[in-house]
Parts: structure tokens; sequence; C-alpha cells
């Protein structure tokens, strides 16, 4: 069963290891990476109220991490990021399953009238999570990111409410 | 060094290149996005390395470091 709830103190140490993990750290904004990330850093990105944090359990273990972050009370609008801490869950929709849920909060509890989420070009999987939910593809930045020394697009995405794809995924 | 009002101003000033000029010892300064959270990282660091006091997680809130005021406050707390 897949759970969200806000990030508390608790699992920070924990949080930031993943996004300190290389094969993580890389696909991530650029003023995350190639930084320290401790408990601090997580302390910090809490503390601003434009930021909504959640983590993902999956049957009680903490497996992953959601954010929406650039929450806009004026404009309604937020940008999502997140990702897969424990690599041993991936491939069972697990992050699909709590990007849906935190998606469906946040348009619930906030109001936003949109949602915008942007990926590496190469980033196949997160390309899927956003898919499945009903985001849709918008636009293109040119070599508007960095990987592995590269510069690869960044491909936009943007989430209405009545785009959401709210079919929820069963799990064994 | 001695951490004070003055050094923390220049840090400010010339390392997260605000403009000091229009702000008081009041003015929020994460809360109102003046400084995104990576500045903020930085600050606590310039502030850790400055004053050897070493901040836990749980320092790191609004209330100890929304602003000059309550950075000086929470350090001036600290060292007694």
């Amino acid at each position: 069963m897949v759970k969200i709830e806000p990030l508390k103190m608790e699992i920070f140490e924990i949080v930031a290891t993943w996004l300190s993990k290389p094969q993580i750290n890389k696909w991530l904004a650029s003023g995350w990476r190639g930084k320290q990330i401790d408990a601090k850093v997580l302390s910090i990105v809490t503390m601003k109220p434009s930021n909504k944090l959640f983590i993902v359990r999956y049957n009680n273990e903490p497996c992953g991490l959601v954010t929406l972050g650039c929450v806009d009370t004026i404009d309604k609008t937020g940008t999502l990021w997140y990702l897969l801490g424990e690599q041993q869950y991936g491939g069972k929709g697990i992050m699909t399953e709590a990007v849906r849920q935190v998606v469906r909060l946040v348009f619930k509890e906030l109001g936003l009238r949109s949602i915008s989420a942007s990926i590496m070009a190469p980033n196949y999987n997160s390309r899927r999570v956003l898919e499945k939910i009903g985001f849709r593809e918008v636009g293109t930045l040119r070599y508007g990111l960095e990987l592995d020394g590269q510069h690869v697009n960044r491909i936009v995405f943007d989430i209405l409410p009545e785009d959401l794809n709210d079919v929820m995924t069963t799990f064994p | 060094m001695a951490f004070n009002r003055e050094t923390l101003l220049e840090y400010l000033d010339n390392e997260m290149g605000l403009e000091i000029s229009g702000m008081d010892d009041k003015t929020p300064l994460f809360s109102s996005a003046l400084l995104d959270s990576f500045s903020m990282v930085e600050l606590i660091s310039f502030i850790e390395k400055e004053s050897n006091i070493k901040m836990s997680p749980t320092d790191v809130n609004l209330d100890n470091l929304d602003s000059i005021e309550r950075i000086l406050g929470f350090l001036e707390r600290r060292s007694q």
C-alpha cells in the first residue's frame, strides 16, 4: 500500500541520504546537484511555506519523496518534483501512485489551478510517471539542464485538475 | 573574529548580493524569498564558521534565522 505524509524531522536523515546518492542526485535541479545534503538542508527547505514535502511509504517503509515547491498562492501554481529513494521498489508503480496522491491532495487542499513539472529529456522513467497521471508535455527548453557533463533538453509538463487521471493503482 | 551585526551585514551584502541599505534588522530574509534555500545553506555555514556555534536541524527555523535581529538573538542565547 502506498501512503504519503508530510515530511517530518525524524526522516530528514534518510531523505538527505537519498538526495546525496549520485544516481539520484544527478537528475535533480542544479541547486541540489553536487552539494553536500544533510538534515539541516532539509530543515531549511521545509522551513519555507511555499515548499510542501511528502514522504512516500510503501507498506510503511519510507521509499520516496514528492515535493511541491514554489507554491504561489496568488497565481495558484506550484512545481512538482519527486524521487524514488529506495531503488529496490522500482518498477512497481509506487511513485506514480504517490505523485497522483500528492497532486490530488494539493489540488483539493491548496486550490491550485495548475501544477508544472520538468524533467531531463533522457529521464524516461520520470516521463512515464507524469504521463500516467495526466501531465501534458507543454514545451522544451533546449539544453536547459546539464547531465553527466553534457547539456540536455528540459521537457516541461503541466497538469490541471481536470487532467488528473485518478485511477488508483492496485498493489499486491 | 567576533560575529556581530556588521559581520552579518557585510556577508549579506558582499556574498548574497542583498541591497542592505533597503533592509532593517527585522526584514524577513527567507520567508520573503530574499534568500532561497541554497543561499540559506551557505548563510548557515558562514554563521557556524564565524561564530563557532554549531546549529542542529532543530535550530534551523524561521524564529532563529529569518531576520538579522533573529539571527543575532539566536547566537546571543546560544553563547550564554
